[in-house]
């Protein structure tokens, strides 16, 4: 058996460039104006979205990193799912998909098999299809696909358009960042581990599939930013939300592994870059780090009307049976976050 | 002293072997010394120092590393722990004596009065959860002082003495503190932001 993590520094959505470092580099790029760009990467949504015509936009989105798990095709898996998600995240419907592959000369071939197919194995599950791809030799392993979706340009999924009285939902258990740190530190158990990879794996197809009988104002995916930058994101300048904290969804262990301090550094960059947007107040620790646990494949966070948010998310528990509302959408407060 | 290098590993390996190191020094404590190669590591080990009650501090060295130096006092873990479990149910009553005297006056007297005040709380039920000594409170947890046995008993009946090992070193009567365990100003704090009620002496 190879090991696939000894080749890497750091894996999974953890490896994320933060926030801030990000938004400092993109803001030196040109505007680019197209009337038919419908969502671009000014609002920092999942994916961008480009009309066709009257009825049909597509929806187009890349993603890819180096492994977090041992197993070649979990970690397959794992790396399409979350880049399937932001597809879903937007409302829209995976189309076709293009393979991503940086792979070391000096490991075997047979474990890029096996990424490969736990890949194509999602692609089929999403219902899109293989069309090729793209492999260069690296230091480190990483995987990821290119995907292209359709979406009906009347019904975006926005991440920043929530409306004040909405109620939030969150699909997936908060804490794989912590878990997969933990393994890192071989100290997880392997229930946790275990739990961890089946939610990384899970399409958010299913979650968005019943979310497309209701009104939706607002959803993203959860992503290496964690919970509360991405709570951050979606209140925009208009809004603010309060976040119930005995509410959300986690994953036992996690909360365990936090109070252990097998922490991430990702955790604590956006931690640092969260400062004076929320406060903490007297949240436990391991809670804190679960709020800002970077998520692999994460759930989808979204906003719906209050009237029907009940009803949404008995729906989505039938497919996600974690899912939880976890807060509301205020007018705009003194911070964008409130914690109760 | 231990030295640990970690440059070259990610979070959470530095914090892991860190914290492995200062539990293996047991209650004795002792300095941990880290490096690391990125300040993100480095906020990571202070968060976790800072949770645990170990005092930390950092400098930077050249080529971008970061030496981390992180202090376990006598016990501070140890104690943390006790104040968490008996906090759930017991009195939170915690009695805080800054001084060796009890009042304002003749300090014959106040001698008199603090020996009398500690014998009653001894007799308190629910017992306070804690007793600390700070400034010249310390003498008081002396072997030579004539309330040491009244405070002996208070701990065998599960009641924490905390002293200030600050104010014992000061003072210097370190080595004659006969009840309680040494702490450090964090040690103090914890017991008092975790009382229902203190009583200030």
């Amino acid at each position: 058996m190879i090991s696939l993590l000894s080749n890497c520094t750091s894996g999974g959505c953890g490896a994320k460039i933060g926030p801030g470092e990000l938004s400092k580099v993109l803001s030196r790029l040109p505007a680019f104006c197209d009337p038919k760009l419908l969502v671009g990467f000014d609002a920092s949504d999942d994916a961008a979205v480009y009309q066709i015509n009257a009825d049909t936009a597509i929806v187009s989105t890349v993603d890819f990193f180096s492994p977090m798990v041992e197993d070649p095709r979990s970690f397959g898996r794992i790396a399409a799912a979350n880049a399937l998600s932001d597809v879903y995240a937007m409302g829209g419907t995976p189309l076709f998909a293009l393979n991503l592959v940086c792979y070391p000369e000096s490991l075997e071939l047979d474990a890029l098999g096996e990424i490969l197919a736990g890949g194509a194995e999602k692609i089929q599950e999403s219902g899109a299809v293989l069309s090729g791809g793209h492999s260069i030799y690296d230091k480190e392993p990483k995987y990821g696909l290119a995907v292209t979706g359709r979406l009906d340009p009347k019904q975006i999924w926005r991440n920043n358009t929530p409306a004040p009285g909405d109620q939030l939902i969150l699909t997936k258990p908060l804490g794989v960042g912590i878990i997969m740190a933990a393994l890192r530190g071989e100290m997880a158990d392997e229930q946790a581990v275990k739990a961890a990879i089946s939610s990384m794996q899970r399409l958010n197809k299913y979650a968005a599939e019943k979310m497309h009988s209701f009104p939706i104002n607002a959803c993203t995916d959860i992503t290496g930013f964690g919970l509360l930058a991405h709570a951050r994101e979606m209140t925009g300048e208009a809004t603010s939300m309060v976040l119930y904290r005995s509410e959300l969804p986690y994953i036992q262990q996690a909360y365990e592994y936090a109070g252990d301090y097998l922490i991430t550094a990702a955790g604590q960059r956006n931690r640092n870059h969260m400062q004076g947007f929320v406060d903490l107040g007297d949240t436990s620790f391991a809670l804190q780090e679960l709020m800002f646990d970077p998520q692999t494949s994460g759930g989808l966070f979204l906003s719906a009307p209050k009237a029907c948010a009940q009803e949404l998310l008995s729906a989505i528990q039938e497919v996600e049976p974690q899912a939880k509302i976890v807060g509301e959408v205020l007018l705009h407060q003194n911070l964008p976050i409130l914690l109760r | 002293m231990t030295n640990i290098d970690c440059t070259g590993q990610v979070c959470p390996i530095p914090v892991i072997r860190t914290k492995k190191s200062l539990a293996a020094m047991g209650e004795a404590g002792g300095v941990v010394t880290v490096l690391v190669d990125n300040d993100i590591s480095r906020q990571n080990l202070q968060k976790m120092a800072t949770g645990l009650g170990y005092q930390s501090e950092y400098q930077q060295r050249d080529n971008g590393i970061i030496e981390v130096t992180i202090v376990a006092g006598e016990g501070c873990a140890v104690e943390q722990q006790t104040i968490a479990i008996e906090s759930d149910e017991d009195s939170g009553l915690v009695v805080a004596i800054g001084r060796d005297t009890m009042g304002a006056g003749d300090p014959e007297l106040g001698k008199i009065l603090i020996k009398g005040f500690i014998y009653a709380v001894k007799e308190l039920t629910p017992l306070p959860t804690h007793v600390l000594f700070f400034n010249s409170g310390v003498s008081l947890a002396t072997s030579e002082s004539n309330s040491i046995e009244d405070l002996r008993e208070l701990e065998a009946a599960s009641v924490v003495v905390l002293i200030c090992g600050t104010c014992t070193n000061y003072y210097g009567i370190t080595e004659k503190i006969g009840v309680g365990e040494i702490t450090n100003m964090y040690g103090i704090v914890t017991a008092m932001a975790s009382a229902k009620r203190i009583i200030n002496i």
